[in-house]
């Protein structure tokens, strides 16, 4: 089964084509809010170039976030949109989730950061043999984060909020911080991909009417006009 | 729409009531609820006009003016159903629609013929259009700072109406003497087809408080009256002078504030006193829909004008001048 997943949750716009036998495409684009102009002519030519109708699509992975809100509903409703077109399933997969996996780190912890603004991160933490997630996504302030890593293991940081508050960071976890750089740091099209197989085949998801982003947040008026 | 701009669904998901505690339309719960609507309101319209997405010729999406991320999502979902289905994907210009609602199905507006003058009045646009032809269009004036809508909803505040306080001011002013106060008519300059409302909206608000000064009680269904009167007297006084002079024979109104009551009524009066037709499209068309935006499409379908493959403009002009509308953020703001 041929399966398309994107993710534009971070500033990389990721998608990719797995072909389920071993046979993928990947593309991916770094561009300030160039993601919604360019995902679907992205769709277009990774389908294009690896001669595959839409219509041979199995299903359709998203990224659901967190992240940018723009960007994820970008993902989410580019890949809603196809699946219900086709009639086929669509499945979200966490970003920070999809991150993670890229980036193994066998005898620590990793753990996907991105930047939420306000002094606040998205983030996660996972250990990697076998891996796991350790907490759940989480959106606080970087320091209350930080606390929940006191523990002697080594970490991995990756994402945006990695980069941006590398310093703190390492200040904070004195030597058990790495941070990977940017190229690395992104959700990765193909890691997407084969999640949301392994959730399609656990029984995850599958209606796209009910796929919805993981906003982790709410909109700032509701924050400030509480129903 | 099927063969022959037919109309064979029209499903609104409205946000009024979601809103309304915000006192205005707040652009990122607006973004995160239509993400949410868009296919169920696909799939009722597709069920609606007894057909499916397998029946379809082609796809139409609004491109601009508006909201950049309530844009993005429509603009994004049509894009891969065109993807998916490989159809042609039509971009239209959101005020471009609303003048398309005088081509729907409706009997306010039966006999409508080009060219003609046209009023796109909402919350988010006051702007005097001479509709040539399809496809040409020259805006003759808009609005120089609040739009007639933003101005209904200010002055409903003020009457504590609540939002969207539209049609709760129309109500109201159904029951009051709309000569009970004069307030300003801002015809600006001679010969300008430009309108102003904020100077309106603050004579009710320093009305409202020097009568609470003097200890007086308030009529609100006057005020709300007056008010109305005020507005509408110079929106129908320049849309029939624009088309006097330019010798079409009907005038049009359309966008949410053609609802009202007192404009269709004072429109109707004044183009009857200068020998105009006036073509008004029941309420149900003259705010946001999308049988607009697909009767705009199909026309230009059919005259192959189509704009294929759009993206998003928040700022797109209806006729190579920018309307100034859109943006982005998280405060409240009026619905175009
Ligand atoms: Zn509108």
């Amino acid at each position: 089964m041929i399966l398309l997943a994107v993710d534009s949750a971070t500033a990389f716009l990721s998608l990719a084509l797995d072909g389920g036998d071993g046979t993928g495409a990947e593309f991916c684009l770094k561009g300030p809010g160039a993601h919604a102009e360019a995902v679907v002519g992205a769709m277009r030519s990774l389908l294009g170039d690896a001669r595959v109708r839409p219509s041979q699509l199995g299903a359709v992975v998203a990224g659901i976030g967190p992240g940018s809100f723009t960007g994820i509903r970008v993902a989410v409703a580019a890949a809603k949109g196809l699946a219900y077109a086709l009639g086929i399933p669509a499945v979200g997969v966490p970003t920070l989730d999809a991150m993670a996996a890229g980036l193994p780190c066998p005898e620590g912890l990793v753990c996907p950061i991105l930047d939420a603004r306000r002094g606040e991160v998205y983030g996660a933490v996972y250990q990697n043999s076998p891996p796991a997630p350790l907490t759940g996504y989480l959106n606080l302030p970087l320091e209350d984060f930080l606390e929940r890593l006191e523990a002697g293991r080594p970490v991995l940081f990756l994402g945006d909020g990695a980069l941006r508050y590398r310093q703190i960071i390492q200040r904070r976890l004195a030597g058990r911080a790495q941070v990977a750089p940017e190229a690395f740091a992104y959700p990765r099209g193909l890691v997407l991909a084969r999640m949301g197989r392994e959730r399609l085949a656990a029984g995850d998801g599958g209606d796209p009417l009910q796929l919805a982003p993981l906003y982790l947040r709410r909109s700032e008026a509701e924050t400030r006009c509480p129903q | 729409m099927g063969r022959g701009s037919r109309l064979l669904a029209n499903v609104i998901a409205s946000q009024a009531a979601l809103h309304r505690r915000f006192g205005g339309v707040v652009p990122e719960v607006a973004s995160r609820r239509h993400l949410e609507t868009v296919l169920p309101v696909v799939d009722q319209a597709l069920s609606e006009a007894g057909t499916s997405l397998a029946g379809l010729d082609a796809v139409a999406v609004t491109a601009g003016p508006g909201l950049v991320g309530s844009l993005l999502v429509g603009v994004t979902v049509a894009r891969v159903l065109a993807l998916a289905l490989e159809l042609p994907l039509v971009g239209v210009n959101h005020l471009e629609a609303h003048l398309y609602a005088h081509l729907l199905p409706s009997e306010g507006a039966q006999g409508f013929a080009l060219p003609a003058v046209c009023l796109v009045v909402s919350g988010g646009h006051s702007d005097l259009i001479y509709w040539r032809d399809h496809g040409d269009l020259e805006v003759l004036g808009r609005t120089r700072d609040d739009a007639a809508g933003e101005a209904f909803d200010k002055v409903a505040r003020l009457l504590g109406l609540g939002y969207p306080g539209g049609p709760a001011l129309d109500r109201l002013a159904r029951r009051g003497n709309a000569h009970a106060v004069s307030f300003p008519r801002a015809y600006l300059e001679e010969g300008s087809h430009d309108f102003s409302f904020s100077g309106l909206k603050t004579a009710v608000a320093s009305y409202l408080r020097r009568v609470e000064r003097e200890g007086r009680a308030v009529e609100h269904a006057d005020v709300a009256a007056s008010f109305e009167q005020a507005c509408v007297e110079v929106l129908a006084e320049k849309l029939t002078r624009a088309a006097a002079q330019r010798g079409v024979r009907g005038v049009g109104v359309c966008g949410g504030v053609a609802a009202n009551t007192a404009l269709r009524r004072e429109v109707r009066a004044r183009a009857v006193a200068r020998g105009l037709a006036a073509w008004i499209p029941d309420p149900g068309f003259c705010t946001d829909n999308a049988a607009m935006v697909a009767a705009a499409a199909w026309h230009a379908l059919a005259r192959g004008t189509a704009r294929l493959d759009p993206i998003v403009d928040p700022n797109l002009p209806v006729d190579g001048v920018d309307s100034g509308a859109g943006g982005t953020g998280d405060k409240p703001r009026n619905p175009s």
